[in-house]
C-alpha cells in the first residue's frame, strides 16, 4: 500500500475504489491558508518581508513561464520591469492616470516590446541569447539615467521619480499599510500560478517543454520555435511589467539604477532556478526560502559583514545548481507527497481496522 | 548509488528550509536581539535609562568612507552629551545610537527606516548622505510619522515634496551652487579676472546631473557660456578622453562633480596631461573631499589649487576656541575634523536638543521640538552644537535649515584653506588664481595630507 | 579635429588592456564552450592579491604576476574540474536545461564579489609603483598617457602571443585545440578532455591575473570592480569572436577605440549607450564576430 504513496505529487492513491477529497491537495490548502492569515497581526516590517516574499515570487513566476519553460535563460528581465514601472509611474505622475489602468497599458507595451526584442534574438543560440538580454537591460539603464525627458515628459534621469503618495485611495492603488499591498501581491501571485498551471497542463505548455527538452527535434516535429517562443516571452513581459508597476506603488521610489539593473535580473532569476525552473510552485518556493534569509542576514550583519547575505546568494546558486539542478520544487513535493501519504495511510487503516471490526 | 545521493539531496533541502524557517521565526518574534530592545514611549512619569537614535550612514558601497566619517562624528557627539549627563529634561537619559547600513543603495535606506522604527522603536531617524537614499527614506519615515533628520544630502525633493516630518540641516544641491557661483564672484572681483567661458564634467547620478544641471543655470545667469557638458558613466576605467576634450575646449573654468573612484581617475587625467584650467577647477566636493581621493590620487600635486565647496565652516577652528580643542583632541584618536565628521556631531546634537526641548520620546512632541528649534552660532556665542560653523539652525515651513552655509576652499599647499564667504576665510588667506603652471614642483611643497603647515594653530 | 585624431591611440591602448582582460574569456570559451560569468570577480580577486602582496611585502605587481599567476591558473583549473565538470558530464547525459553552467558562473561570480566584499570592505584600494607615476608624453605635449598603460597594451600583446604559442607550437596546445574541435574524437584518440579543459580554464584564469597586475597600477582594487570589466569583456569577446585570440585583442581595441573617439564627438555615456547598441547588432547580425568559432 506504501508503494503507491511514492507517485508523483497530486496523484491520489486509490483504495477501495475511492479517493479522499484531501488526497494531493493537503498542503496545497494549509498554505493557502497560511499565506491568506499570516500577514495579519505581525509587525510593519514582517508585512514588508512578506510582500517581498510574494513580490519576487511573482516576478520569478513571470520569469519562468519565458524561461523554466521554455529554457531561454534571460537575464534582462529587469528591463521589462523598468519599462512597466516607468510607463505606470510616468502616466500617473504627469497625466494623472490610475496606476490601476497604467497597469495594464504598461503590460501590454512591455509585451510588445518583449516580443520586437524577441523576433531578431530568438534564433541566436543559448549564451548569445543571454547576453544581448543582458545588453539590452543595460542599455535602457543606462539610456534613461541619461535622459532626462522622454516623449516631453520629466524623467529626471538618474535621480529617479517619486511616486506621490496620496495616503489611502484605492483609486490610485495608494495604501497607507502593508497589508492591502500584501493581498493584492498576493492575488497577482493566485493568477499567475493559474495561468502557469495551466500552460503547465495544456498542449501550449507541451509545445515549451518539447523547445526545452531538445529545440530541433522539436521543430523537426513541426513546432515554430520562434511563435512559441514569442508567446512566451509576451504572456512574461506581460506579467512582470505588471510586477514593476507593483514595485513603484509600493517603494513610491524608482530609479533606472535598481529597476534596470543586472543585480534585479540575477535576483528574479536565481530564486526561479534554486525553487525549479518550469514548475507551477517552484518559484514560489524559492522565493519563500531565499527572501526571508537574505532580509534577515542584511538585518543583522549589513553592519559587520557587509555583502554577507549577497555572498550567501551566491553561494546557494552555486550549490543549487550544483546538487540540485532542478531545484527544490520537487524535494519539497516529495516531502509533502510522503507527508501525505504517512497522514493519510494512517487515516486508511484507522478506517480499515474500524470496518473490520464492526 | 542514485537512492544514496537522492536523500543526500532531500536532507540539504530540508535543511535550506530550516535555516529558512528559524530566521523567519527569529525576526518575526520581535527581532530584538543584537540592538538593544527598550526604546519607546515612555510611560507616564517615568523617565526612560536610555534613549535610542537611529542613524542610516552608507557603511558599505561607493560612500562608505563618507559614512563611516559622518558615523564618527556622530559617536563622538553621542559620547560627550552623555558624559555630559545625557538628556536632562528626561532625567539624564543616555542617548543610544542604533546604526544601520544604507549600503549607499537607494531601496535599502527605506528598508533601514522600516526596521528603525517598526523593529528599534526608535523616536527619530537620522541619516543617510546620499541624496537617492535620503529621498526614498524621508519619505518612508514620513509615511510612519516619525522624526527624520536628513544631514548630507542635497537632493532638492527631500525638501520640497512636503514632507511633514523631515527636516534637513544642511544645504542643498541648488544653495551649493550658489556658493561656488558666488566664491567665483568674489574670486573675480578680488583677483580682477574675468570668466567668461566654463566645462561641466559630472558623473551621470543624481547628484552629479543635479549639481550640473544648477551649476548650468546659475552661470548662465552670470553671463558665461558652456564649451563642454560631459556626462560620465561611472564607475569609469578612464577619462583621459574627457580630459582631451575639456583642454582643446579651454574654459576658464571646469565644475566636476565626482564621488571617490572617478575623482581620482580625473584628476590623475588632468595631472598627467598637464592640464588645468586658468581659473581652476570648482567642485561642490563629493570625491573630492574624501580621504581615499588625497591618498589614492597618483601625485597630490593632483588636487593642489582645486577649489571645493566643503559644508562646514572650515575656518571653526581658527575662529572657536572648543572646535581647536577638539580637533587636538580628535588628532590624538587618529580622527580628522573635517566636513564628514562635523556633520555628523551635528546631525547628533540637533537631536539631542530636540529631545530635551521635547522632554519625551513621543514623536509629535518632537516634531514640535524641531519646529520650534533655534539654535544662534557665533564667535562671541558659540554653540557645541553647530560644529558645521553656520550662523543658526532654524528650520523654515518645509523643513529646510535656511541658515546652513559652507565654505568655499582651495587646495594651497595641500591644505583646504577657508576663502569665501569672507566670514569664513582663513586669517590672511588669498586665492591663488590664476593658476601656477608649476606641476612639477607642487608636491614639493605640498604638506602630508592632514596637516596644516604654515595653518597650523 | 586632432583631438580625436590623438583619441585613437588612447583607444588603442585602453582598448589593449580591455582586449588582455577578454582574452581569458575567450580561451574558456573556445575550448570548453563556457561562458565564464565569474571572469569580472576573478579579475578583482587577482587585483585584491597583487594590493595585498604590494601593501605588505612591497612587492611590485609585475614581480608579483610571478606567484599569483599560477595561484590563478591552479584556481581556474580548479573550477573546472568542481564546479564545471560535473555540470557538463551531467548535461551530456540528460535533458538538463543547457544554461545550468552559466547559472552557476553567475551565482560563483557573485559568492566571489562578495567574499572579497566582507574581507575587504567597499573602499577604492589604490596602489603607487613606480610605473604608475611615470608619464609618457609626446614632445609638443599634446599626447599624454602613464607609463602603466603602455605596459598593459604590451602585456595584451605578450599574452596573446604567449596563448597562441602554447595552443599551436606545443603539443598541449595541440592537444587542447583537439577537444576544442571534437571532444568526442580527441577522446577516442587518448586525450584526457576534462584535464585538458582544466588546463585551458586555468590558463584563461591566469592570463586575467596577468591583466590584473597591469590593472591596478593604473585603476584600484574594489570588490565591484569586475562587474564593468565583465560586461564589457562579453562585449569585447562576442565583437572578436568567441574562442579567437586574436580577435579577443582586436576585439578589444576597436572597444577603446569607440570609447576614446566617442567621447570626443559624443558624450561619454553616449558613448557607452553606441556601445551596447553595437553589441547588440553584432549579436543579432553575426554572433560569431569577426574571427569566431561557432
Amino acid at each position: 500500500m506504501n508503494k503507491q504513496d511514492e507517485k508523483l505529487p497530486g496523484a491520489a492513491p486509490v483504495v477501495d475504489g475511492k479517493k479522499g477529497f484531501l488526497e494531493g491537495k493537503l498542503f496545497l490548502l494549509i498554505f493557502a491558508v497560511l499565506f491568506a492569515t499570516v500577514p495579519l497581526g505581525m509587525s510593519s516590517f514582517t508585512q514588508h518581508i512578506l510582500v517581498l516574499v510574494l513580490f519576487y515570487a511573482f516576478c520569478a513566476s513571470a520569469w519562468n513561464i519565458l524561461c523554466g519553460y521554455i529554457g531561454v535563460l534571460s537575464l534582462g528581465h529587469s528591463a521589462l520591469m523598468g519599462i512597466g514601472a516607468y510607463t505606470t509611474t510616468l502616466l500617473l505622475v504627469h497625466f494623472g492616470v490610475s496606476p490601476w489602468i497604467g497597469m495594464f497599458i504598461g503590460a501590454f507595451l512591455t509585451g510588445i516590446v518583449g516580443v520586437l526584442i524577441g523576433f531578431p534574438c530568438f534564433r541566436m543560440s543559448g549564451p548569445y541569447f543571454t547576453l544581448t538580454t543582458i545588453a539590452f537591460a543595460e542599455l535602457l539603464r543606462v539610456y534613461l539615467e541619461n535622459t532626462k525627458e522622454i516623449f516631453g515628459m520629466s524623467t529626471k534621469g538618474a535621480s529617479g521619480i517619486t511616486v506621490p503618495y496620496t495616503g489611502d485611495n484605492v483609486a490610485m492603488l495608494s495604501f497607507l499599510g502593508k497589508i492591502p499591498f500584501y493581498y493584492l501581491m498576493l492575488a497577482l501571485l493566485v493568477i499567475i500560478l493559474l495561468i502557469t498551471w495551466g500552460i503547465d497542463r495544456s498542449k501550449l505548455g507541451y509545445y515549451f517543454v518539447a523547445i526545452r527538452s531538445d529545440a530541433d527535434a522539436a521543430e523537426s516535429l513541426g513546432i515554430k520555435l520562434l511563435k512559441y517562443k514569442l508567446i512566451g516571452m509576451f504572456i512574461s513581459a506581460f506579467f512582470i511589467a505588471i510586477a514593476g508597476a507593483f514595485y513603484a506603488q509600493f517603494f513610491r521610489y524608482i530609479n533606472p539604477t535598481r529597476i534596470f539593473g543586472l543585480d534585479m535580473s540575477i535576483r528574479i532569476a536565481l530564486i526561479a532556478v534554486v525553487g525549479g525552473q518550469g514548475k507551477i510552485f517552484g518559484p514560489t518556493i524559492g522565493a519563500v526560502i531565499l527572501i526571508p534569509i537574505t532580509e534577515l542576514l542584511s538585518l543583522y550583519f549589513g553592519a559587520t559583514l557587509p555583502g554577507l547575505h549577497l555572498f550567501i546568494y551566491g553561494v546557494v546558486m552555486v550549490l543549487v545548481v550544483l546538487f540540485m539542478p532542478k531545484g527544490i520544487n520537487d524535494y519539497v513535493m516529495r516531502l509533502f507527497s510522503w507527508l501525505e501519504g504517512l497522514l493519510f495511510g494512517r487515516i486508511r487503516k484507522a478506517k480499515e481496522t474500524a470496518r473490520t471490526n464492526s | 548509488m542514485k537512492k544514496y545521493r537522492f536523500k543526500t539531496r532531500l536532507i540539504v533541502a530540508f535543511l535550506i528550509a530550516l535555516l529558512a524557517a528559524v530566521t523567519a521565526l527569529s525576526g518575526c518574534s520581535g527581532g530584538d536581539s543584537g540592538d538593544s530592545g527598550d526604546a519607546g514611549d515612555t510611560p507616564a512619569g517615568e523617565n526612560p535609562a536610555e534613549v535610542e537614535l537611529g542613524f542610516i550612514w552608507p557603511e558599505t558601497g561607493g560612500s562608505s568612507a563618507i559614512g563611516l566619517e559622518h558615523k564618527i562624528g556622530a559617536q563622538k557627539a553621542i559620547d560627550e552629551i552623555n558624559a555630559n549627563g545625557g538628556v536632562k529634561s528626561m532625567g539624564g537619559a543616555k542617548l543610544v545610537p542604533v546604526w544601520k547600513d544604507s549600503e549607499s543603495t537607494a531601496d535599502v535606506g527605506a528598508t533601514k527606516v522600516e526596521e528603525l522604527v517598526t523593529v528599534d522603536n526608535v523616536p527619530i531617524v537620522i541619516g543617510c548622505y546620499n541624496s537617492v537614499v535620503t529621498l526614498p527614506a524621508a519619505e518612508r519615515a514620513n509615511a510612519l510619522q516619525t522624526p527624520f533628520l536628513s544631514m548630507g544630502a542635497v537632493g532638492m525633493g527631500i525638501t520640497n515634496s512636503g514632507f511633514e516630518w523631515v527636516f534637513r540641516i544642511n544645504n542643498t544641491a541648488e544653495y551649493d551652487v550658489v556658493e561656488l557661483i558666488k566664491g567665483l564672484q568674489l574670486a573675480e572681483e578680488e583677483k580682477g579676472v574675468e570668466i567668461k567661458t566654463y566645462a561641466v564634467i559630472y558623473e551621470n547620478t543624481d547628484w552629479g546631473a543635479d549639481n550640473a544641471e544648477y551649476f548650468k543655470k546659475y552661470a548662465e545667469e552670470e553671463g558665461w557660456e558652456c564649451v563642454v557638458d560631459e556626462p560620465v558613466t561611472t564607475p569609469a576605467t578612464d577619462l583621459s578622453s574627457q580630459v582631451a576634450k575639456i583642454k582643446a575646449a579651454n574654459p576658464d573654468v571646469v565644475n566636476a562633480s565626482f564621488y571617490t573612484n572617478d575623482a581620482i581617475l580625473f584628476a590623475d587625467a588632468c595631472f598627467n596631461s598637464d592640464y588645468q584650467p586658468p581659473y581652476g577647477f570648482w567642485s561642490s566636493g563629493g570625491g573630492m573631499q574624501a580621504q581615499d581621493f588625497f591618498t589614492g590620487v597618483q601625485d597630490p600635486g593632483s588636487y593642489e589649487y582645486m577649489f571645493v565647496q566643503e559644508d562646514w565652516g572650515v575656518a571653526g577652528p581658527y575662529l572657536y576656541d572648543w572646535i581647536k580643542e577638539l580637533k587636538d583632541q580628535l588628532a590624538t584618536e587618529g580622527i580628522t575634523l573635517n566636513s564628514y565628521f562635523a556633520q555628523g556631531w551635528t546631525a547628533a546634537y540637533v537631536a539631542y536638543e530636540a529631545l530635551e526641548a521635547a522632554g519625551t520620546t513621543d514623536k509629535e512632541a518632537i516634531r514640535t521640538a524641531l519646529r520650534d528649534l533655534d539654535i544662534e552660532n557665533s564667535v562671541d556665542n558659540p554653540s557645541r552644537v553647530v560644529l558645521t560653523g553656520y550662523p543658526r539652525i532654524k528650520f523654515d515651513e518645509q523643513g529646510q535649515n535656511t541658515y546652513s552655509t559652507g565654505t568655499i576652499c582651495q587646495y594651497q599647499e595641500g591644505v583646504a584653506v577657508g576663502l569665501s564667504p569672507v566670514s569664513n576665510r582663513f586669517p590672511d588667506a588669498e586665492f591663488i588664481i590664476p593658476i601656477p603652471n608649476d606641476f612639477a614642483s607642487r608636491a614639493g611643497n605640498m604638506v602630508e595630507w592632514g596637516e596644516l603647515g604654515k595653518w597650523e594653530i | 579635429m586632432e583631438n580625436t585624431l590623438l583619441a585613437i591611440p588612447q583607444g588603442i591602448i585602453l582598448g589593449g588592456a580591455y582586449g588582455a582582460i577578454a582574452l581569458g574569456l575567450s580561451v574558456i570559451f573556445g575550448v570548453t564552450r563556457v561562458i565564464n560569468f565569474a571572469q569580472g570577480s576573478m579579475l578583482m580577486a587577482s587585483c585584491f592579491l597583487y594590493y595585498v602582496l604590494y601593501e605588505n611585502y612591497g612587492i611590485d605587481p609585475y614581480i608579483g604576476i610571478i606567484a599569483v599567476a599560477p595561484i590563478m591558473f591552479l584556481f581556474g583549473y580548479a573550477v573546472q574540474k568542481f564546479l564545471v565538470k560535473p555540470l557538463i558530464i551531467r548535461e551530456r547525459a540528460s535533458v538538463i536545461e543547457p544554461t545550468s553552467v552559466m547559472m552557476m558562473t553567475i551565482g560563483f561570480d557573485f559568492a566571489l564579489m562578495y567574499l572579497f566584499m566582507m574581507i575587504f570592505g567597499a573602499s577604492y584600494r589604490t596602489i603607487k609603483t613606480t610605473a604608475s607615476g611615470i608619464v609618457v608624453k609626446t614632445a609638443d605635449g599634446m599626447f599624454t598617457t602613464t607609463l602603466s598603460r603602455i605596459i598593459a597594451l604590451i602585456a595584451g600583446l605578450v599574452l596573446a602571443f604567449a596563448l597562441w604559442f602554447i595552443f599551436n607550437k606545443t603539443e598541449l596546445g595541440t592537444k587542447i585545440r583537439a577537444v576544442a574541435q571534437n571532444r568526442t574524437a580527441a577522446g577516442l584518440c587518448g586525450v584526457d578532455v576534462f584535464k585538458s579543459y582544466s588546463i585551458a580554464f586555468g590558463l584563461g584564469v591566469a592570463a586575467l591575473a596577468v591583466s590584473g597586475a597591469c590593472l591596478l597600477q593604473f585603476l584600484y582594487a574594489q570588490p565591484n570592480m569586475g562587474t564593468m570589466f565583465g560586461v564589457k569583456s562579453f562585449m569585447i569577446v562576442v565583437l572578436g569572436g568567441l574562442g579567437s585570440i586574436p580577435g579577443a585583442l582586436i576585439g578589444g581595441v576597436i572597444f577603446g577605440v569607440v570609447e576614446t573617439v566617442g567621447a570626443q564627438l559624443i558624450t561619454g555615456t553616449a558613448a557607452t549607450m553606441l556601445s551596447f547598441v553595437l553589441f547588440i547588432i553584432v549579436l543579432v547580425v553575426k554572433p560569431t564576430g569577426l574571427f569566431g568559432k561557432k
